[in-house]
């Protein structure tokens, strides 16, 4: 194998991985809270709302998450044009990556609400909490308990997922691993180091959501 | 580019059937053989886990560490740098056997830590019983532990293979002829990237949908007691069938 | 030749010292009984004899030859002519009654299976479960699946026998039926060492009977002689606290 490696050169663009990576992270944490936007909207009118609506957020649900999220950018960033609409790459990956996160955040939502216990929520009725009153002290703090393990693996894995947008030159991590193999034509080198990093943040990311867990909601899940 | 009329009488040619038929197959063919391999593999990486021995203990410390970062690293990440490392080497494969090999990296790792959760499903007190009967590994691990875990292990697994279909799209990226290549070439070719790529989220979703809806169903026949979200929630489901046990 | 012989065996889990220098031999058709208080140690030490815990000091001789720990060939060894019968049955879930019986002899010792599955129906027979062998684990009572795990344990033709409270998860109207067979073996001359809170029954069916206290062997004796005359004030509070008429 003729073929040395060279990782100082990559190295040498540490302050555009380290921003790529902080991309990454911002890219992951909107696509999140936006996606738990949708998937508490979408869960609760799953719980709540007339049949139609049950159905459209089903069907938006399961299609979402039958398909490839990579598909679902293209259509929002080369199909869209043909229809008047041109988004930015980052928009339309924001949009992607959130109607995608939103429709597995639905099934999350719905599982931690279907798990509120319907005695609690009698004793909320007893006790004349108004039906906001009640979703906020009593379903709210469950909920969050119950799901978070589940919304930690989650957000992991949209920063993972973030990844996407480095094929449609949004300058996350990955997008600047691409940038750099090309112009450094070091790319396994490049590759390595990305994925390096990529470790190293989800292992931080982990341990931060570990930690808040244990601290703030005082959930014991396993960290590894 | 065509109008959509010629579009659409385009796409119902036998040509464009076949062409989109056989990159449809061969987005199945990538995710299925890759997954197949990795159910394997990964099945012998949950064994070689399970022994004690210090002379195995340099194999399985570097078994957990690969298969902990191949599911820390993004898929695409893990397809190019397979194959720049492929191609760095100077071994002269095809996109898809490249696609391939990284596809089986991948499904690998996932599915040894549902193996691994699957036999931590085994009550102790069965292992012990066969240990006392004088098994040996293999027989503990083939007539004990795989006929009890595999309850445990085929949701997930199941549901994880399924989910895999639609990772495939990203060896488009890598250049294997696969369902959102074969998009992108009709596009080259003047058909309306709105239409295309709507159609392709739809084979895609006849693919993966009814697949899915049989890994629910199985799902509910193995009779999981514990309620996790259901099977349509797929790759997190991979992390947390073993975070949350 | 005595068939067991535990020398000065020490054994701790941590900190705790759970067997603290016991000494016992166990001469072959004898049936020694080990009793006293939850934690003295007497389960430990059966998981000791059959290798599912390793001791600190001390050794243990099987017909003669001292097991040594370290040897996986060693610890084997002493399992071919040794058997035990757990608290929780442990039968295999995934095998049916006949093939729990049946797997160690043909898999395990590879005997023809032809007389393998004639003698192992007579076993079940002998405890009145013949018309069970196709039946699963599951769909039995808890003393039928003792009664089962025995057999299955005299499949192996041990030369000693292990009881680790055999009787002490049933239902009360179950326990006379494992008894029963127990009682049967001792009058046929198997080597047994028990582990019992049935009082009754370890002084109707003992040769000698041993107290232990924190890990030790504090008096052993005849039946009549720790029953009716205890030495050792362990052994007297003990037998003051038990319902005694």
């Amino acid at each position: 194998m003729h073929y040395t490696f060279q990782f100082g050169e990559i190295l040498k663009h540490w302050p555009d991985l380290l921003s790529g990576a902080l991309v990454s992270l911002l890219v992951a944490f909107i696509a999140f809270w936006l996606g738990c936007l949708i998937g508490l909207a979408g869960a609760l009118a799953q719980q709540h709302a007339s049949i139609w609506l049950r159905r459209l957020v089903r069907g938006y649900v399961v299609f979402f998450t039958n398909t490839p999220s990579l598909i679902q950018i293209f259509v929002l960033f080369y199909g869209l044009p043909d229809v008047g609409i041109v988004l930015s790459p980052m928009t339309a990956v924001l949009i992607g990556l959130s109607l995608n996160a939103g429709a597995y955040l639905t099934d999350i939502m719905r599982s931690g609400l279907v798990s509120v216990k319907k005695a609690e929520l009698e004793a909320a009725a007893t006790l004349n909490m108004s039906a906001w009153q009640s979703f906020r002290y009593v379903t709210l703090p469950h909920l969050a308990k119950t799901i978070y393990p589940l919304l930690s693996n989650f957000f992991i894995w949209i920063v993972l997922g973030s990844s996407i947008g480095g094929l449609f030159g949004v300058n996350e991590l990955a997008g600047q691993a691409i940038e750099i193999s090309s112009t450094s034509m070091r790319s396994i080198e490049a590759f390595t180091v990305t994925a390096g990093i990529y470790v190293v943040l989800t292992f931080i990311a982990s341990a931060f959501l570990y930690a808040v867990g244990y601290w703030g909601f005082r959930v014991r899940a396993r960290f590894i | 580019m065509l109008t959509l009329t010629q579009q659409l009488t385009n796409l119902m040619g036998a040509f464009t059937l076949t062409f989109f038929l056989q990159a449809a197959w061969n987005t199945l063919a990538l995710a299925m053989m890759g997954c197949s391999i990795g159910l394997v593999m990964g099945f012998l990486i949950a064994c070689v886990r399970r022994t004690r021995t210090r002379l195995l203990l340099p194999l399985r410390a570097l078994l957990i560490v690969l298969v902990e970062l191949m599911r820390r690293i993004p898929f695409l990440v893990t397809l190019f740098l397979t194959m720049f490392t492929l191609q760095g080497v100077g071994v002269d494969l095809s996109f898809f056997t490249i696609a391939l090999i990284a596809v089986c990296l991948i499904s690998t790792a996932y599915l040894a830590e549902i193996f691994r959760t699957g036999f931590e499903s085994v009550p102790q007190a069965q292992i012990e019983a066969a240990q006392t009967l004088n098994f040996s590994q293999s027989q503990l691990i083939f007539l004990v532990m795989l006929p009890q875990a595999w309850k445990v292990v085929l949701p997930p697994a199941f549901s994880f293979m399924v989910s895999f279909i639609k990772d495939t799209a990203l060896a488009s990226q890598l250049g294997v002829v696969e369902l959102t290549f074969a998009g992108k070439i009709l596009i080259t070719r003047g058909y309306s990237s709105f239409l295309i790529y709507g159609l392709i989220l739809l084979v895609y979703f006849a693919m993966s949908y009814p697949l899915s809806r049989l890994g629910a169903r199985l799902e509910r026949r193995l009779g999981q007691p514990t309620a996790k979200p259901s099977a349509s929630f797929q790759p997190p489901a991979a992390l947390t069938a073993e975070r949350l046990s | 030749m005595p068939h067991l012989q535990i020398n000065d065996l020490s054994c701790s889990y941590g900190n705790l010292k759970v067997l603290n220098g016991v000494n016992l031999t166990l001469q072959q058709g004898q049936v020694v009984s080990l009793i006293g208080g939850s934690g003295s140690g007497k389960s430990t030490l059966l998981r000791v004899i059959m290798g599912l815990t390793h001791p600190d000091t001390g050794s243990i001789d099987v017909a003669e030859q001292s097991i040594d720990y370290t040897s996986a060939q060693s610890i084997r060894k002493a399992r071919e002519q040794i058997a035990i019968v757990f608290q929780q049955y442990n039968l295999f879930h995934n095998m049916s009654v006949l093939d729990n019986v049946m797997v160690t002899p043909v898999k395990v010792q590879k005997r023809a299976e032809r007389q393998v599955r004639e003698e192992a129906l007579a076993l079940l027979a002998k405890v009145g479960l013949q018309a069970k062998s196709d039946v699963y684990p599951s769909e039995l009572s808890g003393g039928q699946q003792q009664r089962v795990a025995i057999s299955r344990a005299l499949a192996l033709h041990p030369k000693i026998l292990l009881l680790d409270e055999v009787t002490s998860a049933l239902d009360p109207e179950l326990v006379g039926e494992v008894l029963d067979t127990v009682r049967q073996l001792a009058k046929d001359g198997m080597t047994m060492l028990l582990v019992s809170h049935e009082m009754h029954f370890v002084r109707e069916v003992s040769d000698v009977v041993a107290m232990m206290d924190k890990g030790q062997i504090v008096e052993m004796g005849s039946p009549d002689q720790i029953f009716n005359n205890p030495q050792h004030p362990r052994t007297q509070d003990f037998m003051r606290k038990i319902a005694w008429h």
